[in-house]
C-alpha cells in the first residue's frame, strides 16, 4: 500500500526528522536524522552504533572509503535492523549505516534510506515528501 | 500539524534548555545531560529507546553546514 509522509523544512532550510533505530538484542536509540540528497549513505555516530552493538553490514569488508567534503576517509560499515521515521509509517529494514563522527552528532539519512522513495523537497511551500512505492 | 513536525517542536523545546550540551530525553523528560557525549552515553548505557541529541548554542546555530559524503570511485 503506498505510503505518503509530508513534513517542514526547517527556517535554515534542513529538514530534521526524529528516527529510531534498532539495533541486535532489541535495543533502540531514538536520534533526529538530516535528510541529505548529497550522501551516499545514512551515517550514524559511532556512539550510537556503540550503543546499540550495530554488527558489521559485511564482515569481509568491515570499512569503506568515502570522500567528504575534507578528503577521503575509512569508516565501518554497520549494519540497522530497522530505521523507522518516528510519527510515520516510513521505515526500512537491514539498512546498511555508516559510524562516523560528525560535530555535534549530525545524523545523515542518506540515499541508503532514501532509496526507493519518491523523495520531494518543495522549497517555496517548505515541505519535504517521501512516498513508498503501491 | 504532522505527528512528526511537532515531535520535533517538542524535543527542540526540551533541547533548547540545555544549550551546548548532549542531551537523553526520555518520554518528553530530559533524564540526563552531560558536556560530553562518552559521560552521557554511561549515564543511559541501561536505558532503552532514548533520543540522544547535541543542543547547539546560539552562536553555533548561525553556523552553515556543508554536508557531502559519496562513495570514493
Amino acid at each position: 500500500m503506498k505510503t505518503v509522509f509530508k513534513t517542514i523544512i526547517d527556517e535554515d532550510g534542513f529538514t530534521r526528522l526524529p528516527i529510531r533505530i534498532y539495533g541486535s538484542n532489541k535495543r533502540t536509540l531514538k536520534l533526529v536524522g538530516i535528510v541529505d540528497t548529497a550522501s551516499s549513505y545514512t551515517i550514524i555516530p559511532p556512539f550510537a552504533c556503540q550503543l546499540l552493538n550495530l554488527p558489521l553490514f559485511n564482515p569481509k569488508e568491515p570499512e569503506i572509503t568515502v570522500l567528504t567534503g575534507s578528503g577521503s576517509i575509512q569508516a565501518q560499515l554497520k549494519k540497522a535492523q530497522q530505521i523507522e521515521i518516528l510519527g510515520s509509517k516510513i521505515r526500512k529494514r537491514n539498512i546498511p549505516v555508516l559510524s562516523h563522527h560528525i560535530p555535534r552528532g549530525v545524523t545523515i539519512l542518506g540515499h541508503t534510506f532514501l532509496k526507493n522513495y519518491k523523495a520531494t523537497f518543495n522549497w517555496k511551500q517548505n515541505t519535504f515528501t517521501i512516498e513508498t512505492p503501491s | 500539524m504532522e505527528k512528526t513536525t511537532l515531535l520535533i517542536r517538542r524535543y527542540d523545546k526540551l533541547l533548547n534548555k540545555h544549550p551546548g550540551k548532549w542531551v537523553a530525553i526520555d518520554h518528553d523528560k530530559v533524564i540526563a545531560t552531560s558536556e560530553n557525549i562518552d559521560e552521557l552515553t554511561k549515564k543511559i548505557k541501561h536505558k532503552n529507546d532514548v533520543l540522544v541529541a547535541y543542543s547547539p548554542t546560539p552562536s553555533e546555530k548561525k553556523v552553515g553546514y556543508l554536508l557531502q559524503t559519496r562513495t570514493k570511485a
